[in-house]
């Protein structure tokens, strides 16, 4: 061994197990090409968005409502889904019942099921009639509506991210250490007490990530949202809606200015979710103390 | 406070883990359950705690039937061998956390609070560390913190689950006799499991011999250990034997 | 006497709302799953058969229809396993070999998730259509090949769409697994290769196959990104979720239900042969510690 290959050793180790650099050029140029490609072409075209065009954009009152709603509605079915997740995860991984498994899969249908389809189905089940109105009827009798209006867009959105939140706690209830929990029995905990001072920060960063991932993709959400909205401008109008109109008309540099401002939010998002999350979630690392 | 265990059986389906075990604790003495991994005296430690329930037989502490007791209100100390601690809590937060989820009516004040958590880090020998967290303290620290947490909400009885196992041996001597000095000057009831044969000699007044959810023998530590220097199942007559063949010539 | 009956009644309470408790909250996860995500299932299936098998079959069994099949599945043969492969190749560099800047990779892998199919579907465009910046590229060297508003398209936008999802069923379990067992392979002389193949694969068999399934499910029902690029180009760049979509736009209700029925079914499949695989990964949920308070009083100890 020479001295310089005992140099380099000691500055660099090298990886226990083989085949580091081909992995990760694989990887690395795959995920170049296939995901960061596009991402640099918007950013780029965005980048030659003339300035008159990202004024006419975020003055139209149009499109102010369009992101309004859409934040707006994002931001409730986000709480909602956060709450409901954790009802669904806290269930599913601790009490044993008949059903159980059942339920977990369940949870998978917004996953699998196109969101056209589950669009489809919305309308018709929340629709004021129609044969298919099974919830929708009801709902109008005691005077709420659904169908076209914002309320109809957040049902459509809490289908989608249901699954997000639950499978992004289960884990972390499963790991929850149980002589932790028993500790606190002998140390006198009622349930409730345990629940918001053990399960809660406990489950904060993952709750937090959820969230956020629920979100960015209640934001981004087009299949599902667009046949109950009824897409009514400044009323149930959507952003991704106003991106797909400006592109049928044409207008590119309408839809790019758009689009960026959309990415931009997908960005921070996974700030967010990669960066703040892990390092809250590191405090919490599994493992014996 | 006393405590007897009356005829305690448990089984997991078909696993019979514990079979009519019975044994009394007197006010104020360190009883060692001692054996082999599986025996079941874990399980008969979490038994009285409450943390499981007996398939069998009952519990009683003072004479009262802890049947319908439910575990959060025993009043029983618990110390874990992997020390169970919160790991979002400081350690005083740690500490005070029994104190604090008691109901209204019964919760000492805020300074109450603080003095005994002060008391319980000055006994622990943990005074500078109160502020910390969990992860920032070494193995012996934790352990310690998880006792004086147990020690405030005054418990009627301690019970520890092999609670030094997990450490080096000078850490475990030490606490040993930290643990040993506290039971005295607190004349606290104590029940210690642990498979430490040189444990149950120094802590114990009695030790409890189980194995395979029975127990064997029943007796001072020295007495019965020092006969016992080699497993249970380990037939003396082989003993013997080899023996006379090593001074035969 | 009174004061007795009177305290054993309390712990029966206490008892008893320990179980009522429970037993609600699990009542009302049911009724949550079946309100939010099953009814909509079941409105699927009654449309689509609300004017009789016949008309059913008709619907399904349209030229159209047929195409669109065609085209999603030649999508998924091969939007799968390229992504299986990177995800694979991710999952050996992050968390085996630890390399640096791991979670710079993560966060690209992550991207498509919380991207909306819209601003996909814009991007693409932008990049392969005609006035894009390839498109330009290879003209300058006289080649022509549509790739927007052609099957190209389809495969690329099911391509990003889909990256993550096997990723992430695989990597949490490999992170957790560690590299002791590879570590250890290789002590005994196994080569890199062979490492991945025999201690690697084997250990991630289950996650695996349900990340190939959800992704294979996804890229079945992608539409919103597939729906901007690819021209609505009946019979030759419909996916099943598009002609989902022209059905019903041409008022064709039952029919678009019926072509809907099919994705439905093969989700549903997707889902019920995933759980029977998870059913040996989810473990039994943690006992005895939680239920302590209705349980202490169930034995007599």
């Amino acid at each position: 061994m020479t001295s310089i290959a005992i140099k380099s050793e000691a500055k660099r180790q090298a990886p226990a197990l083989p085949g580091q650099v081909p992995t990760t050029l694989g990887a690395t140029l795959y995920l170049g090409l296939v995901v960061l490609l596009p991402v640099v072409a918007l950013v780029t075209a965005a980048h030659g968005v003339a300035a008159n065009v990202w004024v006419k954009v975020l003055t139209s009152s149009r499109i102010v409502a369009a992101i309004r709603v859409s934040v707006s509605t994002s931001l409730v079915a986000a709480a909602i889904t956060t709450v409901l997740g954790l009802l669904l995860a806290w269930v599913i991984e601790r009490y044993s019942f008949t059903g159980r498994r059942v339920l977990d899969a369940l949870l998978d249908i917004p996953l699998a099921l196109p969101t056209a389809v589950a669009g489809l189905a919305l309308a018709a089940l929340y629709a004021e009639g129609g044969p298919h109105a099974w919830l929708g009827r009801p709902l109008a009798a005691c005077g709420i509506q659904v169908a076209y209006t914002p309320l109809g867009i957040i049902v459509a959105q809490v289908f989608v991210t249901l699954p997000l939140q639950a499978r992004i706690l289960q884990p972390v209830l499963r790991q929850f250490e149980p002589s932790v929990e028993a500790a606190a029995v002998t140390l006198g905990a009622a349930p409730w007490q345990r629940f918001w001072r053990l399960f809660i920060p406990h489950l904060t960063p993952a709750l937090v990530a959820g969230f956020t991932q629920a979100f960015a993709r209640a934001l981004g959400e087009y299949g599902a949202v667009i046949f109950i909205a009824g897409n009514l401008p400044s009323y149930s109008e959507i952003m991704p809606l106003m991106i797909a109109t400006k592109l049928e008309q044409f207008d590119y540099a309408g839809a790019t200015a758009l689009a960026l401002i959309m990415l931009a939010v997908s960005l921070a998002t996974l700030f967010i979710l990669n960066f703040y999350a892990r390092k809250l979630g590191s405090r919490y690392k599994g493992g014996l103390q | 406070m006393t405590l007897t265990a009356h005829n305690i059986s448990k089984h997991y389906g078909d696993q019979q883990v514990l079979n009519n075990v019975s044994f009394h604790v007197q006010d104020g003495e360190l009883l060692t359950l001692l054996g082999p991994s599986g025996c079941g005296k874990s399980t008969m430690l979490r038994i009285i705690a409450g943390l499981e329930p007996a398939s069998g037989g009952h519990i009683s502490l003072n004479g009262e039937d802890l049947s319908q007791v439910p575990a959060a209100k025993r009043q029983i100390g618990f110390v874990f061998q992997n020390y169970a601690l919160f790991r979002h809590m400081s350690v005083a937060d740690n500490i005070a956390f029994g104190l604090t989820v008691q109901p209204r009516s019964r919760r000492p004040s805020r300074a109450e609070i603080a003095a005994t958590v002060a008391q319980l880090l000055d006994t622990m020998h943990l005074s500078d560390h109160g502020h910390r967290f969990p992860d920032q303290l070494s193995g012996g620290q934790k352990q310690r913190v998880a006792v004086a947490r147990a020690l405030a909400i005054k418990p009627k009885l301690l019970l520890l689950d092999e609670p030094f196992s997990a450490l080096d041996t000078a850490v475990r001597l030490d606490l040993r006799q930290r643990l040993k000095s506290i039971q005295r000057d607190l004349g606290i009831t104590c029940v210690l499991v642990t498979h430490d044969h040189d444990e149950a000699k120094e802590l114990s007044e009695r030790v409890v011999i189980m194995k395979a959810g029975q127990i064997e023998e029943v007796g001072k530590p020295h007495e019965i250990l020092n006969r016992r220097i080699l497993p249970p199942n380990f037939k003396r007559r082989a003993v013997h034997a080899s023996l006379s063949t090593h001074y035969s010539v | 006497m009174a004061a007795q009956i009177f305290i054993a009644d309390r712990r029966a309470q206490a008892r008893h709302s320990g179980q009522l408790l429970r037993r609600s909250l699990i009542g009302l996860a049911a009724v949550t799953v079946g309100v939010t995500l099953l009814l909509p299932v079941l409105v699927i299936f009654n449309a689509a058969l609300s004017h009789g098998l016949g008309v059913y079959l008709t619907s399904i069994f349209a030229a159209e229809t047929w195409q669109a099949i065609k085209l999603t599945l030649f999508t998924i043969a091969l939007v799968v396993p390229l992504n299986t492969a990177c995800a694979l190749a991710l999952a050996w560099a992050v968390s085996k070999t630890r390399v640096k800047g791991s979670t710079w990779l993560l966060v690209v892998t992550d991207l498509p998730l919380t991207v909306s199919p819209v601003v996909t579907g814009l991007m693409l465009i932008l990049l392969y259509g005609q006035r894009g910046w390839l498109a330009t590229q290879l003209h300058a060297h006289g080649i022509d090949i549509a790739i927007v508003y052609a099957v190209p398209a389809v495969v690329l936008a099911t391509l990003f769409v889909t990256v993550p999802y096997v990723a992430r069923q695989i990597l949490p379990q490999l992170e957790d697994a560690g590299t002791e067992a590879e570590e250890a392979a290789a002590t005994l002389g196994a080569s890199g290769w062979s490492i991945f193949r025999r201690v690697t694969l084997p250990s991630i068999k289950l996650s695996l196959v349900q990340g190939v399934i959800l992704a294979a499910a996804r890229a079945a029902g992608e539409f919103g990104a597939v729906s901007m690029i690819s021209g609505h180009i009946r019979g030759l760049t419909t996916t099943l979720p598009q002609q989902v979509e022209i059905l019903y736009n041409e008022y064709g209700f039952t029919a678009a239900y019926s072509v809907a029925s099919i994705l439905t079914l093969f989700a549903v499949l997707s889902l019920g042969v995933k759980a029977y695989f998870t059913s040996s990964l989810i473990s039994a949920p943690v006992p005895q510690a939680i239920n302590v308070d209705d349980q202490s009083a169930k034995g007599r100890g």
